[in-house]
């Protein structure tokens, strides 16, 4: 039996050498763990997305002393090949600095590097030459110059035919030039096997199918991680071990990598812990003029005390300053997270949930607990979000602060298409199995589907093609960028990490993700947008142009009265977060009554706990009078306040530890692997931990059981107490001035568009039916935005804004509301000329009925604007004469199809209306009319689709909305419906279904049967329907 | 003047011989697809996406241009009897959802009363769309567009008199227009739904917002403007290409078209007054082969169903040797309907044809399958790096062998029977040096093409009788898992024989195998 050989494998591309790598790095690092390597180089071209996964890997593996390497390979854009090593955390910061230079110098994406920039050889880094056939030599005289005595010749055997020939070479190079020769493996897959992956990921390269590839593809599968012995028989044994010379040299480690906050957020002559004690007693008397109860007081302190142990002071008073900066500048924020609803956030201003509220909160600094980083995400106005992302870039400089990137990974869709391309599958094919899967659609239906797009699952072409596309997904594609997540850091952020460029210009990404800096301790602060806050802004500056009322986020009285009985009428179509189908219709089952119900409405109204089970239960126990009954007191804390089911996701981790005996830590973990176990699995082992450690405290089998099911269907959709409570506290402002100040929150919210679930023809017939006078676009009155304005009645009446004309621009009109003041425009052509309008915008505006007040009816209008001969204003006042002509005036109908392709909705009858006689003579029942109809009475109904929903937890049933000139009408549609009328179900756009009624606690659906397509009869309405997943 | 215009809706589908409904031909924008051909309860116009969803199992094939205009040029010609000018027309409407319109028109006023009356004309012509097959609107009116308009609207009732002209357009519908849909968004966009309404309108407003084009349309159309037509010449001989839908292995496939083609032959023949003596069909099967034959018949005639009653006892007896893409007839070979002498091929085109005459000769007495030129090919397993190439498809362009032969070191060699050759032309060949043009190709190094290769290939390889021993390091090809034929081998080279032999053992089986021989 011979002994092994040792060796380090240096030349490792993983899957984030995007379209090369065919295996993750965790999968690199557990495999040469598994065939007893003694290290491991992760060199990834210009790239270090994957290391941190790989050291994570080799973490949790228990080999935190193994050798893992960190590096990078390199092809010069004037030669050489190259992979660099890092020797020291210097040698790494260059590294680092190198990659962000490569990849600034080009496009997204790609990376540019010559020999000028490694001119000086990067400092504390062993350089492999990786050879390129005949005439490289100059390249490593260069190398040597340049890297004396770190500089090794790479000799990558791989079984081509040539390597005794190559061996022989690189031997000659090396005595000829003086440079060692280490052995080296060019790995671009953890296995063998995934050399038909590997292959198509070249062919995606290339942009060519895989059987045209030709020698493009390598010639065979050895550039695996190979077993020793085989790599004994390959290479001379010095080679080998001098790959343990080279690893010994490199003493860097990526947990070595120390992260500084920035310095400047804290006043000359402060510490961090100072400054912060200092800001919080400062804004004090804010929040509670009348001096800080002493609970509260004693929550501050106990709260700034473990700030302090773990030193994350310089974390809030970032977060602080990007707040102030927001709030001088009068951008609407609040911030959401476990952190963020703490005592320090609410006095610092960086949330409005009070602590008297959050006092209800069972675990605000869980996570501090955890030894996991602070989570504060703060959002914006999605309108003004970019103003705070420029303050960060401006403050600490873009050297210092950039995104986080996210990993876009293969998704079914995606996977498809492109192994659909390497492997030559007609374009129409791909194309009709890609489109037939619908966006609800699982990959595990996908032969199913495929069958159904008249595609044979089982023919060979195809069956590879399924599993290579199966083997794709979840893979990354490329890197893109975080939805907002900085990374601030006090010395250069490309010291630490390396830096490129996002796809939108001006923003630069960071080369890891959310789970790479939270692995790696690194804090990340969240500028997210918002809709709802941009809307709400708007609506408070709307009050007070009208008529001064001062109304703003923290001076809502709360608990109003009327605001929750409109919740409770599920009137709430606009309203933030409950305004959704589902939310709509357990809205008068859960019967919200004040903040923290509507904490849990938010919450429970999801996948998660839909799929986990715990609606009904929890409507059950909320609406019967009989006493809930713990398992134990322990579990009574915790569960009380949602009358004993689990709901957030704290509550799951709470569990975990009082009644399974986990430790902070394991809860954490187990969150993690609760929002993983959907893509990768992984659950199990926790499942016996879980029920053991219940057993062991005296719970019944059948009890962890349930509680282990809840946990499953949870999954990655469990929502977590504190970002439900902020939410909670948007919905009821939000509500609170739909039911106070319909005018002006409509107003606001279209003018906020998009966002939110509603299109503005739905929010204009809300406002409608609370009595807002709705006032049609016109250039004599109308600006860009809707505006209000003074109505008959004295209350405010809502002008739509030119926004809604579609295809029409800001500055037009402007142009247009600064040309009115002076003396209203005579006729078009003097309204062209003073507003300098061009014949497309007249167009526009005489398609959205807009001119009326200036030509008569739609069709006189587009007949004039055509006719205007000069629209640059050179022409004067010379009039070229024209012919009158008379113009029919348009139909009812025509003027509605016109209004809704013109501007989505139409203040006139609802289209529907005029279908109503033959409505009538299908015998089909008005939505309005649904209230008066007996449970399980068999009916017709008929609307235009506005919503199609398949939600994951619904078991394949599809939710379908029907608006007729009367309501809305919620249709259940079967999975066997689906398939049975799939053109109607899918397609139609003004259906008539035949059903019964259901009613269910005053919530009344339709049960639909069958479908009649009648789409025709609205003939080109514009498609309005919004599907949603 | 009088005008019959035939309008072919289904001349994208038909032009590549699809008949089935559940065959649909869409045309392209960008990203976007459409239907142009109406079947299976789905209309022209509709977004390809939809009507995947309305109705899965709908085959969708591209346009061809090209076909299009070859059939309906074939068709035109087949229509002189008829009267002349013949004209033909694709007029292309290419926004998003609209499809293009086929129209032949023929002047029949002169031939009217040849035929006894418009009756007896249509009634003829019908039969004869019947025979190819060829579905058809009919629109007869004395200016040209109205004659297309009525085609296109699908009214058969002729417009005869001038005077009647006005009133028959004024109720047609403005959508009929074939102007770009922006025109046609406009004249809705005031009211404007009906010819008549156009008419209506004072001329200078009109052209003043629709363009004095549009205006010049409309008078053409009532007849108030010229419409000059520029007539279709028959050409001096008959080509015809016809695109197949997709492979075609049965001789049953081919009938419809060659019976087609056969009777728009017919046709043509008669319109030029001359009979046929030979003819060529030439079969393109995949990866751009071809096979052909001439038929030549005893006397000079004009008949189509002897034609294609001859093509088909062709066909009958030498049976398809692959699947047909695409069918091209050639008559060149004409003579008057009494017999006499003629030259077998045109003068002004005998020294382009040399080179073909050789090779037919060469073909005809040693058969089809024994000539072919070597090309190399970019594949890692050895026995695809060479591919045989046909000498019949090099015909249609330049002889290949002349650039494939230097390219390639490697001998002609014989194929075993069924190999599947891959085309040489389809893959491109690998340049010296590195890296490949155009592409990002940092990790791959080594280029085979530097391996040696034997001289002497076997067509397939041979078990080896022997296990070898004492052998170095193997080459190691793994390459091929796309075409169901996954090599995976270690090459070795051993004495064995008294010759150097090159040798593989194969990973899956774990047997050994013989592959070649160095010189």
């Amino acid at each position: 039996m011979t002994k092994h050989p040792e060796y380090v494998e240096l030349h490792a591309l993983s899957a984030f050498s995007f379209q090369r790598g065919a295996s993750m790095p965790g999968e690199l690092v557990e495999h040469a763990l598994a065939l007893g390597y003694s290290g491991l180089a992760i060199t990834d071209e210009c790239s270090m997305a994957g290391v941190v996964r790989a050291w994570q890997q080799a973490r949790e593996l228990g080999a935190t002393h193994w050798p893992l390497l960190t590096g990078s390979e390199f092809t010069l854009a004037d030669g050489p090949k190259v992979v660099l090593l890092a020797q020291t955390q210097r040698g790494y910061a260059g590294l680092c600095a190198a990659i962000t230079r490569g990849r600034r110098n080009a496009t997204k994406g790609e990376y540019r590097l010559d020999r000028s920039d490694f001119a000086d050889g990067t400092a504390d880094t062993c350089a492999l030459w990786i050879p390129r056939g005949p005439g490289d030599i100059e390249e490593l005289v260069w190398l040597r110059e340049r890297y004396p005595q770190r500089l090794w010749i790479a000799v990558e055997l791989h079984r081509d035919g040539n390597d005794a020939a190559k061996l022989q070479r690189l031997r000659d190079h090396s005595r000829r030039f003086g440079v060692p020769l280490v052995a080296a493996g060019d790995v671009h897959m953890h296995r063998r096997e995934r050399r038909v992956l590997q292959d198509v990921l070249t062919a995606l390269r290339h942009h060519l199918p895989v059987q045209r590839c030709g020698h493009r593809l390598f010639a065979n599968g050895e550039r695996h991680l190979r077993p020793l012995d085989d790599l004994a028989t390959l290479y001379p044994p010095e080679l080998l071990r001098e790959t343990l010379a080279v690893a010994e040299r490199c003493t860097f480690r990526l947990g070595e990598l120390r992260y500084e906050y920035p310095k400047e957020i804290v006043e000359p002559g402060h510490t961090p812990a100072s400054w912060l004690r200092t800001l919080v007693e400062r804004h004090i008397p804010d929040r509670w003029p009348a001096g800080c109860p002493p609970d509260v007081h004693a929550i501050i302190e106990k709260e700034l005390a473990l700030i302090a142990q773990k030193h994350y002071e310089a974390f809030f008073l970032t977060v602080h300053d990007i707040v102030q900066f927001a709030k001088r500048r009068g951008i609407l924020c609040q911030g959401r997270g476990s952190a963020a609803n703490s005592a320090v956030c609410y006095t610092l201003g960086i949330t409005e949930v009070s602590p008297g509220f959050t006092d209800l909160l069972f675990e605000r600094f869980v996570s501090i607990e955890r030894d996991e980083p602070p989570d504060i995400d703060v959002d914006f106005e999605h309108e003004r979000r970019e103003e705070v992302i420029q303050y960060v870039y401006e403050k600490y400089g873009r050297e210092r602060a950039a995104l986080a990137a996210t990993v876009i990974r293969y998704q079914p869709r995606s996977a498809l298409r492109d192994v659909g391309r390497a492997l030559d599958i007609g374009a129409e094919v791909v194309d009709r199995v890609t489109r037939s899967l619908a966006w609800w659609d699982e990959p595990d239906d996908l032969p199913e589907r495929l069958r159904a797009a008249g595609v044979d699952p089982d023919a060979p072409q195809i069956r590879v093609w399924l599993r290579l596309a199966r083997s794709l997904i979840g893979f990354p594609r490329h890197l893109s960028q975080h939805v907002g997540g900085f990374v601030i850091s006090d010395a250069p952020l490309h010291e630490l990490v390396p830096v490129e460029n996002a796809a939108m210009p001006e923003r630069t990404i960071i080369q890891w993700d959310k789970d790479d800096l939270e692995a790696l301790g690194l804090l990340k602060v969240d500028v997210l947008a918002l809709g709802m806050l941009s809307a709400l802004r708007r609506s408070f500056e709307l009050l007070r142009a009208y008529d001064g009322t001062a109304l703003a986020l923290r001076t809502i009285p709360p608990d109003d009265a009327a605001t929750y009985a409109m919740i409770r009428r599920a009137e709430t179509v606009g309203v933030f977060q409950i305004e959704s189908r589902a939310q709509m219709s357990m809205l008068p089952r859960l019967k919200p009554a004040n903040l923290y119900d509507l904490t849990v409405q938010v919450a429970i109204v999801r996948p998660g706990p839909i799929q986990g089970g715990m609606v009904h239960p929890y409507l059950d126990a909320r609406l019967s009078s009989a006493p809930i009954t713990y398992a134990s007191e322990a579990l009574r804390k915790v569960l009380e306040r949602t009358h004993g089911v689990p709901i957030f996701q704290e509550q799951v981790m709470r569990i975990a530890v009082v009644a399974a005996g986990f430790t902070p830590g394991e809860a954490d973990q187990l969150r993690r692997s609760m929002a993983a176990w959907k893509r990768s699995g992984g659950l199990e082992k926790w499942e016996r931990r879980l029920k053991d450690g219940m057993a062991k405290n005296g719970y019944t089998a059948e009890f962890a059981d349930r509680i282990y099911r809840q946990i499953l269907g949870f999954g990655s959709y469990g929502f977590p107490e504190s970002h439900a409570a902020s939410f909670a506290l948007l919905a009821y402002a939000s509500a609170y001035l739909k039911c106070h100040y319909p005018a002006a929150f409509f107003c606001a919210l279209i003018n906020a568009q998009p966002m939110g679930f509603y299109p503005p023809s739905m929010l204009v017939a809300e406002a409608r039916r609370m009595r807002v006078a709705v006032r049609p676009i016109d250039v004599l009155h109308s600006d860009w935005d809707c505006t209000l304005e003074r109505g008959d009645d004295g209350r405010p009446a809502l002008r739509l804004g030119l926004r809604l004309v579609s295809g029409f621009t800001p500055a037009a009109a402007l142009r247009i509301a600064q040309a009115r003041p002076a003396q209203p425009p005579a006729d078009v052509d003097d309204l062209a000329r003073r507003a300098r309008l061009t014949r497309r915008d007249l167009d526009l505006l005489a398609s959205a009925d807009a001119l009326a007040a200036l030509t008569g009816h739609r069709y006189a209008a587009r007949w004039q604007t055509r006719g205007l001969e000069r629209l640059d204003g050179v022409l004067g006042a010379a009039r070229v004469p024209d012919d009158a002509v008379q113009l029919a005036a348009p139909s009812e109908g025509e003027d509605i199809l016109a209004d809704y392709r013109s501007t989505g909705l139409t203040l006139r009858r609802h289209p529907v209306a005029l279908l109503r006689p033959r409505l009538h003579q299908a015998r089909v029942t008005a939505n309005a009319d649904l209230a008066g109809i007996a449970d399980g009475a068999p009916l017709r109904v008929a609307g235009i689709v506005m919503f199609r929903q398949r939600p994951g937890s619904a078991n394949g049933v599809m939710f379908m909305t029907l608006e007729d000139d009367t309501g809305i009408v919620n249709l259940i549609v079967k999975p066997p419906l689906i398939e049975a009328q799939r053109a109607a179900v899918v397609g139609g756009q003004f259906l008539i279904a035949q059903g019964r009624l259901q009613r269910q606690q005053n919530v009344t659906h339709v049960l639909a049967e069958r479908f009649f397509d009648r789409s025709h009869w609205v003939g080109e309405l514009p498609a309005l329907s919004r599907d949603f997943r | 003047m009088l005008w019959l215009c035939l309008h072919l809706p289904q001349l994208p589908a038909e032009a590549q011989g699809l008949h089935d409904p559940l065959d649909a031909v869409t045309d392209s924008r960008g990203a976007r697809r459409w239907l142009i051909t109406a079947g299976a309860g789905l209309p022209v116009g509709l977004a390809l996406g939809d009507a995947l969803a309305r109705c899965p199992a709908l085959r969708a094939h591209p346009r061809k241009p090209a076909a299009e205009r070859a059939a309906l040029r074939a068709l035109a010609q087949g229509l002189y009897r008829y009267g002349s000018p013949v004209a033909t027309e694709i007029r292309e409407l290419p926004e998003p959802g609209r499809a293009p319109r086929a129209c032949v028109w023929i002047e029949i006023g002169a031939s009217l009363r040849l035929f006894g009356g418009i009756e007896s004309l249509c009634a003829r012509l019908r039969a004869d769309l019947a025979g190819l097959q060829q579905s058809a609107q009919l629109g007869i009116a004395p200016t040209r567009t109205a004659a297309a308009l009525l085609a296109c609207a699908g009214i058969a009732e002729p417009v005869l008199a001038s005077e009647d002209l006005r009133a028959r357009l004024e109720q047609l519908p403005v959508s009929l227009l074939a102007w770009p849909q922006a025109q046609l968004d406009a004249l809705h966009g005031v009211g404007l739904r009906r010819l008549g309404d156009l008419f209506a309108l004072p001329r200078a407003g009109f052209a003043r917002r629709f363009g004095a084009e549009a205006l010049l349309e409309l008078d053409r159309l009532r007849g108030l403007a010229p419409d000059p037509v520029r007539g279709l010449t028959p050409p001096p001989q008959f080509r015809r290409r016809f695109d197949l839908a997709g492979e075609v292995e049965q001789l049953e496939g081919l009938l419809f078209p060659l019976r087609r083609i056969s009777m728009e032959l017919q046709a043509w023949l008669r319109a030029r007054d001359t009979g046929l003596r030979s003819l060529e069909l030439c079969c393109e099967h995949g990866r751009r082969r071809r096979s052909a034959f001439t038929l030549r018949f005893l006397s000079a005639h004009r008949d189509g169903n002897r034609i294609f009653d001859a093509l088909r006892e062709r066909l009958n007896r030498a049976p398809l040797s692959a699947p047909v893409r695409a069918l091209l007839l050639r008559a060149d070979d004409l003579g008057p309907v009494a017999s006499g002498q003629a030259e077998l091929f045109d003068g002004d085109v005998q020294r382009q044809l040399q080179w073909n005459e050789t090779v037919e000769r060469l073909l005809a007495r040693l058969g089809e399958s024994a000539l072919w030129t070597p090309t190399a090919v970019e594949d890692h397993r050895p026995e695809r790096a060479c591919a045989r190439h046909d000498v019949c498809s090099g015909r249609a362009e330049h002889p290949r062998s002349r650039h494939a032969g230097h390219r390639s070191a490697q001998p002609i060699l014989r194929a075993h029977p069924g190999h599947p050759w891959p085309d040489g032309n389809a893959l491109s060949s690998p340049r010296p040096g590195h890296p490949w043009p155009g592409a990002r190709d940092r990790g791959d190094t080594w280029s085979p093409s530097t391996i040696p290769r034997p001289l002497w290939l076997l067509p397939q390889p041979q078990p080896l009788p022997i296990v070898p021993t004492g052998i170095g390091e193997p080459e190691r090809i793994e390459s091929g898992w796309w075409d169901g034929a996954d090599a995976r081998r270690d090459y070795h080279t051993i004495e064995w024989q008294n010759a150097c032999a090159w040798v593989f053992r194969d990973h899956a089986s774990n047997r050994w195998y013989l592959h070649g021989w160095w010189a």
